[in-house]
């Protein structure tokens, strides 16, 4: 049997997988990735967005020839159609090429000085003494075993990181979107520039369909929902389906469309795991569960999340400490910069899940574009004026009075 | 419960909100083990209909 040692090892290739080993080979510490998968990033399982200022990934950079479509802003329809509008002068995002992306993230991380196995599945964890001291691991077929000083979990949704250390046992259902989207090309796009939500409860119940621009006549369009039972009556490719063919709008747009890739995912929208880390242990990004509540984004989030990992592993394990105690850099960095946004948006989630078709579209007349995404990140100057505006409204304001004045 | 190969887009879903972890993540799968209890939670998250439960 194979046995590797180092001081670093990363469970998954995904963004936080390699900005977490960008980070941590700069700063000249022994890195090595594990990726089950033989081709890294294939299949795409993402609607594509990612934010230019949101969550901060201006300042790690968007590998130039993965972006497809630079974008402004959004328009979100609600149930009846009518349309909330955001739009910045400048770039304010893009939509990129996932495959791409992923590799050239990890080409970057190799360039770094990072060792990757590609084809190699973490299937256990071995404890020694309280931590975690070794990784077992099947690479194409054969058993290997890495001894590490820290352990990062980016290893996704179904993180056996999270599972083994029990940092995350299971992720409740009622927390998980599912998700199909389509690449088509021949969609109209109202503005090559905008990406399109649509919402409705039987549109996509606890989601929405996105219409992301990939182009002239090409786009991705997805949908995220809830749980069956608890939110939808059906899977979230019957809800897609309908859109394209019934949807007022979106059947108009989709009506030549052809589909040219399918892609499934889940995107777990419950917040943050309580604790991300461990002595020896880290999760970053969705096994972490550092993802937006609302809108399912992840990938800017598990980048600055995954940098933060990376630098704190890196200086813990030339400091000679490990210990949970001197990985909580980690948390208490990512934290502070998401922490509150985080909480906001599962407090925002949790009420308008509840709101009826007729709640949605008395709001969409209320909301401007700012003030939508103001109240999305618990903006409280946001809070504050849509609690002016709502307080007259004794719907509206027993579903989201609580959040407004939290 | 039976997981459609043909149709699974092993997005691990299922094995992310498995109560008693029955379902593993193999390199390009995901096997169902004997101590499945047919509980049917998989079958609600499943965003193609991949996940039928048994008749009982």
């Amino acid at each position: 049997m194979t046995k590797l040692s180092v001081d670093i090892a990363i469970v998954g290739a995904g963004p936080a997988g390699t900005s977490t080993a960008i980070a941590a080979a700069k700063k000249g510490v022994n890195t090595l990735i594990l990726e089950r998968k033989t081709n890294p990033g294939i299949p795409v399982q993402c609607g594509e967005a990612i934010g230019k200022t949101g969550p901060g990934i201006a300042e790690i950079g968007i590998p130039e020839n993965c972006i497809i479509n630079p974008i402004r802003g959004f328009r979100v329809y609600s149930p009846s159609g009518i349309a909330v509008d955001f739009a910045k002068d400048e770039i304010d995002g893009y939509i990129i090429d996932r495959r791409v992306f992923d590799k050239e993230l990890l080409v970057e991380a190799v360039e770094a000085g990072s060792e990757v196995l590609v084809g190699t599945n973490v299937v256990d964890l071995k404890y020694k003494e309280g931590t975690v001291s070794h990784l077992i691991a099947k690479k194409m077929g054969e058993k290997i075993e890495i001894n590490a000083k820290v352990v990062v979990g980016a290893d996704g949704v179904n993180s056996i990181v999270a599972k083994k250390t029990g940092l995350r046992k299971n992720i409740k259902a009622i927390d998980l979107d599912t998700s199909v989207g389509y690449e088509m090309i021949n969609v109209e796009v109202d503005d090559l520039e905008l990406m399109e939500f649509y919402t409705g409860q039987n549109i996509a119940p606890r989601g929405y369909v996105w219409i992301f621009p990939k182009g002239e006549n090409r786009a991705n369009v997805g949908i995220g929902v809830g749980m069956q039972d608890k939110f939808a009556s059906k899977t979230a490719y019957e809800y897609l389906n309908d859109f394209i063919k019934n949807h007022p709008i979106g059947s108009k747009k989709c009506a030549k469309g052809k589909i040219i890739e399918i892609r499934i995912g889940a995107i777990p929208l419950g917040g943050p795991n309580k604790k991300n880390i461990a002595d020896g242990v880290i999760l970053v990004g969705d096994a972490a569960g550092q993802v937006h509540p609302i809108t399912g984004g992840g990938m800017g989030y598990s980048i600055v999340c995954g940098s933060i990992a990376g630098n704190v592993a890196a200086d813990c394990i030339n400091e000679g400490d490990v210990s949970e105690k001197k990985i909580a850099a980690y948390e208490e960095q990512w934290r502070e910069r998401y922490g509150y946004e985080f909480r906001q948006a599962l407090k925002l989630r949790k009420a308008l899940e509840k709101a009826s078709d007729k709640q949605l579209d008395e709001l969409a007349k209320i909301l401007t574009g700012e003030l939508l995404v103001g109240i999305s990140s618990g903006e409280k100057i946001s809070k504050k004026k849509i609690a002016k505006i709502i307080i007259k409204r004794p719907g509206l304001w027993k579903l989201l009075g609580d959040y407004l004045l939290a | 419960m039976k997981i459609n190969k043909a149709l699974c887009g092993l997005c691990f879903g299922c094995a992310s909100v498995c109560p008693i972890d029955a379902l593993v993540a193999d390199d390009k799968e995901i096997i169902v083990t004997a101590i499945c209890n047919n509980c049917g939670v998989c079958a609600k998250i499943c965003p193609i209909g991949a996940i039928k439960i048994d008749e009982t």
